[in-house]
């Protein structure tokens, strides 16, 4: 099995660079699950997770997502009420200071609506991530099938 | 199209019996499925929707001692569908052929809009070309969840600059486990694992042939 080094990848691939170093936001495990019907891109969304590590010295915020490869992106959340999941918009992801915040299946996650291309398993999506403090932080998500999603985030990420 | 709702006590606790089953709670006794039992067990509902062959489906008729697996949901659904699917199809591949045969997962739309029944047909047939996409009037369907003790689906407006025709579908995120006797006996919520499955889906086989 490639489980390790797919999740490799993924850290690799999604770890700041540059002068996003500084910014104390670690960016890692940006796995997003290949659409299921890969056909006509217009109409296609797909999910993008992650996990955020704020090193500090103080809270920061989501505030944005962006994405060359969707024509729309933004910050959703999953809401469970009385059994019943929803989807809704969410402003922004709070970062508290020397926190890990995940974008985990069942609760919040990037999405990204009307995909410029076709997207498979094996290929890299770009997302980049914008923090009120930190700037902007630039992602590569590997891209996974839905049965690999639980084990590239792990044991107790899927709630 | 016929529905013969059955009495139902599940009501809305499966979300707050999903905390047990994700080990919040110790369990006094152990319990021989990673789901949440229903106490006691429900009768099969009675109803018939189309297969996206267009051919009716009486659910009763087609699944007589059969595990079954129902879930409501719809194509567009980013992660709660899809990864349900796909963790039972992954299961689904490393069991027996005997085993396999068993088993019926079936899909019910709560989007009858947009899943169109090729659409539908696609979609499934990505995760387990076996499984059964099923559609029906929407009110027909709530209808049906109702009388299982879910809640019915809602659309629910796309957010300000979404493409035209994008929004969501607001849907019970669990699982329907009925055992080879034609009884609901098992909720399994989001956040159920492959190893769960995979221990599962033999027990819910043998439950049934325990009895």
């Amino acid at each position: 099995m490639a489980w390790p080094a797919l999740a490799a990848v993924a850290l690799t691939g999604c770890s700041p660079s540059g002068d996003d170093q500084r910014s104390g936001i670690e960016v890692s495990g940006v796995v997003a699950p290949a659409p299921i019907i890969a056909g006509t891109p217009g109409d296609v969304s797909m999910a993008v997770y992650a996990t955020f590590v704020n090193h500090g010295p103080a809270e920061d915020t989501l505030t944005d997502v962006e994405s060359m490869d969707a024509r729309r992106a933004s910050i959703h959340t999953t809401m469970d009420h009385g059994g019943m999941t929803m989807m809704m918009l969410a402003e922004h992801i709070v970062l508290p200071d020397d926190s890990t915040v995940r974008l985990a299946p069942g609760g919040a996650h990037v999405m990204l609506e009307s995909l410029t291309r076709v997207i498979l398993p094996g290929d890299s999506v770009a997302v980049t991530f914008v923090f009120r403090s930190s700037g902007r932080v630039n992602a590569m998500a590997q891209v996974v099938t839905y049965d690999q999603i639980e084990q590239v985030l792990g044991a107790g990420e899927t709630p | 199209m016929d529905i013969t709702p059955v009495r139902r006590t599940l009501a809305l606790g499966a979300a707050v019996l999903s905390l047990a089953a994700c080990g919040a709670e110790p369990r006094a006794e152990p319990q021989p499925f990673h789901g949440v039992l229903v106490t006691p067990p429900q009768g099969k509902p009675e109803f018939t929707f189309t297969t996206t062959s267009g051919t009716p489906y009486p659910l009763r008729e087609e699944t007589a001692g059969k595990v079954t697996l129902l879930f409501f949901g719809y194509t567009h659904c980013p992660d709660v569908c899809p990864l349900h699917m796909a963790n039972i199809a992954a299961v689904l591949r490393t069991l027996s052929f005997e085993e396999r045969q068993q088993i019926h997962v079936l899909f019910v739309t709560t989007d009858p809009e947009r899943d169109t029944p090729e659409r539908l047909r696609g979609w499934l047939a990505n995760f387990d070309p076996s499984f059964v996409g099923l559609a029906g009037p929407l009110d027909q369907v709530n209808h049906l969840q109702r009388s299982i003790g879910l809640a019915p689906a809602m659309q629910e407006p796309a957010p300000e600059g979404s493409p035209a025709g994008a929004y969501g579908v607001a849907h019970s995120a669990v699982v329907l486990a009925f055992t080879p006797d034609d009884s609901l006996r098992v909720l399994y919520p989001f956040g159920t694992r492959q190893q769960d499955w995979a221990a599962d889906l033999p027990a819910l086989i043998r439950y049934g042939r325990r009895r």
